[in-house]
């Protein structure tokens, strides 16, 4: 259990969505407890993330689901310039951070996704690795725990820089912490 | 039951930092009264100073829910109906036919 008002902390975007869709009552009751305290605090990165798929579901959907779709790109906008949301911008340092974190660990630990009838480009999953690690930097830039959902990408950047501090003057530890054990 | 008086213009001059007050009465039940008072006296505070301290943080808990609490709730609205690939996309995982993409 990772108590809400030690906050804040810096949330990726699958852990923003496991905590927005969960009705687990424990999580819930976390979630509710963050926000007596904090606002949603995530990177830059995560609102390009959720904008181009939020306008690429748009443009693919089908003519008769379009205005529907088109309703949850508003939807997510508000929650972005509400007053509940702290966007970090992406500066020059963590720039370099991420420059390093690239050069060191190029390619992805965990594979592409797929669903049941289709599947991740290499060169997508590679640009989705990127955005990563632009949020990992994100939060390590601010000093702040980083919320995350996929363990078998943010554990190797978190060992890293553990491994190689030399390479991160001035930042780090990154400090990770598992969205389904935040109220576990 | 509120009855309220602004304070005198005399103290919102704007020399102290103290944040500036308005006198009112407020009917509370007895027995939290008393506890107040106790609790005000065990503190070297003012009954005033005591409710104040008191409700200061509930109050600023209860803003900051509205006004955090409306976030998730865009959040989840801005999920709900979506299909499985479009909830993969708005997660950043961009999905095609396999065995399209170039080398």
């Amino acid at each position: 259990m990772t108590d809400p008002h030690t906050g804040p902390f810096v949330f990726d975007t699958s852990a923003q969505t496991y905590l927005a869709r969960t009705i687990d009552a424990p999580e819930v009751a976390w979630r509710d407890a963050y926000a007596q305290e904090f606002p949603l605090w995530v990177s830059v990165m995560t609102v390009l993330e959720r904008m181009r798929g939020h306008l690429l579901a748009e443009v693919n959907a089908e003519p008769s689901r379009r205005a529907i779709v088109a309703q949850k790109t508003r939807e997510y906008w508000r929650s972005v310039g509400s007053a509940g949301t702290n966007v970090l911008g992406f500066t020059t340092h963590a720039a370099v951070v991420s420059a390093q974190l690239m050069a060191l660990l190029p390619t992805a630990p965990s594979p592409p996704q797929r669903s049941h009838r289709l599947a991740e480009s290499r060169q997508d999953r590679l640009s989705r690795w990127r955005f990563d690690i632009m949020i990992a930097a994100t939060a390590l830039e601010n000093g702040l725990p980083l919320i995350h959902n996929n363990p078998q990408d943010f554990e190797p950047l978190r060992g890293l820089i553990e491994r190689m501090p030399e390479r991160f003057p001035g930042v780090g530890p990154l400090n990770l912490i598992s969205v389904k054990r935040l109220a576990a | 039951m509120l009855k309220t008086k602004p304070r005198s213009a005399k103290r919102s001059a704007g020399r102290s930092s103290r944040p500036r007050t308005r006198r009112t009465t407020l009917t509370l039940p007895e027995d939290l009264l008393k506890k107040v008072e106790r609790l005000a006296v065990q503190r070297h505070q003012t009954v005033s100073a005591a409710i104040a301290t008191l409700i200061e943080t509930p109050l600023r808990q209860l803003e900051m829910q509205d006004r955090n609490g409306h976030v998730w709730d865009h959040l989840q609205k801005s999920m709900e109906g979506l299909t499985e690939e479009e909830q993969m996309l708005i997660d950043g995982i961009i999905l095609g036919e396999p065995g399209t993409e170039s080398e």
